[in-house]
């Protein structure tokens, strides 16, 4: 790739994006981050900071691909933006519960998670390696250049693909199509969220100083394995980014003594039976332990904790766990699934108590898809056919044609999240992936990840000619060596699909659409149209609303 | 091949039952004559689908394995409306998940009606001094609910042909089939064999010809 960068006024404005051309490989434009403000000054279109991959070397500015334009900076903007571009985060947002959040829903209030130019880490310089997003071309006389509906407004990025001379509407980019996929699975902490990363973005106190940042980072590139029981915590929602020592000791304290108290409780099997059974549990409790241990016995065999010498005691500790988060939430009891949802947490966590705090945040937002009846789930599998019916129209038309219309082929993905098509490691850079980008953009993705594979397999997926052949290939779609799931792609597949949806919505109030021909503008108006009426269903469909 | 797949008549099996009675273990059994104690739950549905040879004709068994967890049934009866057969498994040494047979067994008439076969399957008679269901226990209850029974072992590999012999021999317009079964003494609703065969050798089933 060659070219030049861009910096307009102190802002990481540079795209690399100049042409089709550069979107041929998943090349990556490094360069210098250098002061504050993120806005392309050029453009007058205002715009969160390109994300990017931040690591701590010293990297210099490298090329990117011909000259910027405003498309460009708007390419850029695959991030849903943060600050400048409200429109893009979901509307009716619910307001952020106090600890456990989940989804990351504390990000809306905290004053030191946002891109201000203040929250900048100390000064220093960052380098960040940018990954080109959106490759479609910008028409080249710049003619697209929309007009924000308002100073602040954003500028819906759909829009440089709504061009009537550019390439289809997708939601998909290159990008992802052309990413790297390394059969060995990729390398957690490389580009993501290392200890210079991770050092870089606290104070000596270990407050998070740049929350969105670190969720950025973590999104492109997962955390380096070692960071994880501190991380995870923080992508949760157990410690949030502000929190003192003090604050954070406080809280695993607190979790520590729920643990205690409810490990000491399920010791005790009439104890524990009365506390359960009074607190509406579905089941006796002797019939949800019996469960609990035919269950952990079978679990996360692929995990090298749960093999070989230290398995009996692994498994005991998983028994454990779920025990302990049954008699915390009997309504919720133990269901099939949790075990492999709470193995990582086993695994990741030498302490029972810390991994029965973390695994409790896990859950807090998807208990309700274990629920009796299933509805949480059923509305999800309705949200992920709303997506691709908006997305991949031919695609469901042919899913429906196979007598799939009602994905509960798809059930085993979306509930355990990839847990049992990715490989244990692969797992945990797909999951952190995912909730940092369900962090940053304020909404869950789990369904999004599913319809983003729907649509990236979309040929194989075609050619399938029943229903048996379906299942045969979801369930298969991990073990395929001929195309390997690569949990960074997908978490940024699901991220990319909802920004595309998000700016869609967002572009109907935006001035910018009638500038464009009809084509494109229908095109969008329709994406805008459906993704509306996704979001208010989803908002549902995850709890979002409680 | 693909051409006399195309043309063999294909029927649809459905194996439910509670959760950890061994329906995986006993598809896995006949499938690929594997055991494995640590088969993962299963969670929403699989499939998997094997030639057999009956005595007449050649059929295609399309197997769905689903979930036993109770509170994933509401994403069964999808699958289930078409089936040919219900092969509904319970443990012999879990009582529970004998009791809840008879849930199941009207859930698949409740979608099928009369037009499917059940079977209900006992497992894991390896495990003898765990049994809490015994054999007559059991085949009193298939005749008064009307379905065919059998004893199995997918650990031992235990009745798991004849299961499966017998699935094929009830299939419609399988005469020749159900003539080699009746032959086993084993026809609809009779026990198919005796508890000491389980103790004394495993290896009885591959005694049938399939």
């Amino acid at each position: 790739m060659s070219g030049r960068l861009h910096h307009g006024a102190g802002a990481l404005c540079a795209a690399a994006v100049g042409g089709r051309a550069t979107v041929e490989e998943p090349a990556t434009t490094k360069l210098r981050r250098s002061g504050s403000g993120a806005s392309c000054a050029s453009s007058g279109c205002q715009m969160a900071p390109p994300h990017g991959r931040f690591s701590s070397g010293g990297g210099r500015a490298s090329s990117g691909g011909g000259a910027l334009s405003p498309l460009n900076c708007k390419q850029l903007a695959y991030a849903p933006p943060l600050v400048a571009a409200a429109p893009a985060a979901p509307p009716a947002l619910p307001s952020p519960p106090p600890s456990c959040s989940g989804g990351g829903a504390w990000l809306v209030a905290h004053p030191l998670d946002l891109d201000s130019p203040g929250s900048r880490s100390a000064g220093n310089s960052v380098t960040a390696v940018i990954v080109p997003t959106q490759q479609h071309a910008a028409p080249a006389d710049g003619a697209g250049a929309c007009r924000p509906a308002s100073p602040a407004g954003g500028c819906p990025d759909f829009l440089a693909f709504a061009s009537p001379s550019g390439p289809r509407v997708h939601w998909r980019q290159k990008r992802t199509r052309g990413a790297p996929q390394r059969p060995g699975g990729v390398v957690p902490g490389l580009n993501g969220l290392n200890d210079g990363v991770w050092n870089a973005l606290r104070t000596d106190t270990g407050r998070v100083t740049n929350m969105a940042a670190l969720l950025r980072a973590v999104r492109d590139g997962g955390v380096s394995p070692h960071l994880r029981p501190a991380v995870w915590p923080l992508l949760l929602g157990l410690i949030a980014p502000g929190d003192s020592e003090a604050a954070r000791a406080d809280k695993w304290a607190a979790a520590r003594g729920e643990f205690e108290r409810l490990a000491a409780l399920s010791a005790d099997d009439g104890a524990a039976a009365a506390y359960y059974e009074r607190r509406g549990a579905q089941e006796p409790w002797r019939a949800t332990t019996r469960r609990i241990s035919a269950d952990a016995t079978r679990t996360a065999s692929d995990g090298p904790l749960f093999r070989g010498a230290a398995r009996d005691g692994a498994v005991g500790r998983l028994e454990l766990l779920l025990r302990a988060y049954a008699l915390h939430d009997p309504g919720t009891g133990y269901c099939q699934g949790m075990a492999d949802l709470a193995a990582p947490f086993v695994h990741l966590y030498a302490s029972n108590a810390e991994a029965f705090a973390v695994y409790r945040c896990l859950m807090r937002p998807l208990a309700q898809n274990f629920a009796e009846g299933l509805a949480a789930i059923a509305g999800q599998l309705r949200e992920l056919r709303a997506l691709l019916a908006a997305l991949e129209a031919p695609l469901l038309r042919h899913i429906e044609g196979l007598g799939a219309g009602g994905f509960e082929t798809a059930f085993q993905m979306l509930l355990l999240m990839f847990r049992r098509e990715l490989s244990w490691g692969d797992t945990f850079t797909f999951w952190e992936a995912l909730w940092a980008g369900e962090a940053l953009a304020r909404a869950p993705l789990r369904v999004h990840a599913v319809a983003a594979l729907f649509s990236a397999r979309r040929r194989e997926l075609l050619r399938l000619e029943s229903l048996d052949e379906l299942v045969v290939w979801v369930n298969g779609i991990g073990s395929d060596p001929d195309h390997p799931l690569n949990p960074l792609t997908l978490a940024a597949d699901a991220h990319q699909m909802w920004a595309f949806l998000a700016s869609a919505r967002a572009g109907e109030g935006c001035g910018c659409v009638p500038t464009r021909a009809a084509g494109g503008g229908g095109a969008a108006a329709a994406a805008a149209a459906a993704a509306a009426s996704i979001s208010s269903g989803a908002a549902v469909a995850f709890g979002l609303a409680a | 091949m693909s051409i006399s797949n195309q043309s063999l008549a294909k029927y649809k099996l459905v194996f439910l039952g509670d959760q950890a009675v061994g329906k995986t273990s006993i598809i896995t059994r006949f499938m690929y004559d594997k055991f494995d104690s640590t088969y993962q739950a299963t969670i929403g549905i699989d499939f998997l689908s094997k030639t057999m040879y009956l005595e007449d004709r050649t059929v295609r068994l399309q197997l769905w394995d689903t979930a036993g967890q109770e509170r994933f049934r509401s994403l069964i009866p999808s699958y289930i409306r078409d089936s040919s057969v219900a092969v509904i498994v319970y443990d012999v040494t879990n009582r529970t998940s004998f009791l809840n047979v008879t849930r199941w067994v009207q859930e698949v008439r409740v979608e099928r009606g009369g037009d499917v076969n059940i079977f209900l399957v006992g497992n894991k008679t390896d495990l003898l001094d765990k049994r809490q269901v015994s054999l007559e226990e059991s085949d009193a209850h298939a005749r008064e609910l009307g379905v065919h029974f059998i004893e199995t072992s997918a650990k031992a590999g235990f009745n798991i042909k004849a299961l499966f012999r017998r699935i094929g021999a009830s299939l419609p317009g399988s005469d020749a089939g159900r003539g080699e079964d009746a032959a086993n003494g084993a026809n609809g609703g009779g026990p198919a064999t005796v508890q000491l065969e389980a103790k004394a050798k495993p290896a009885a089933a591959s005694a049938c010809s399939c």
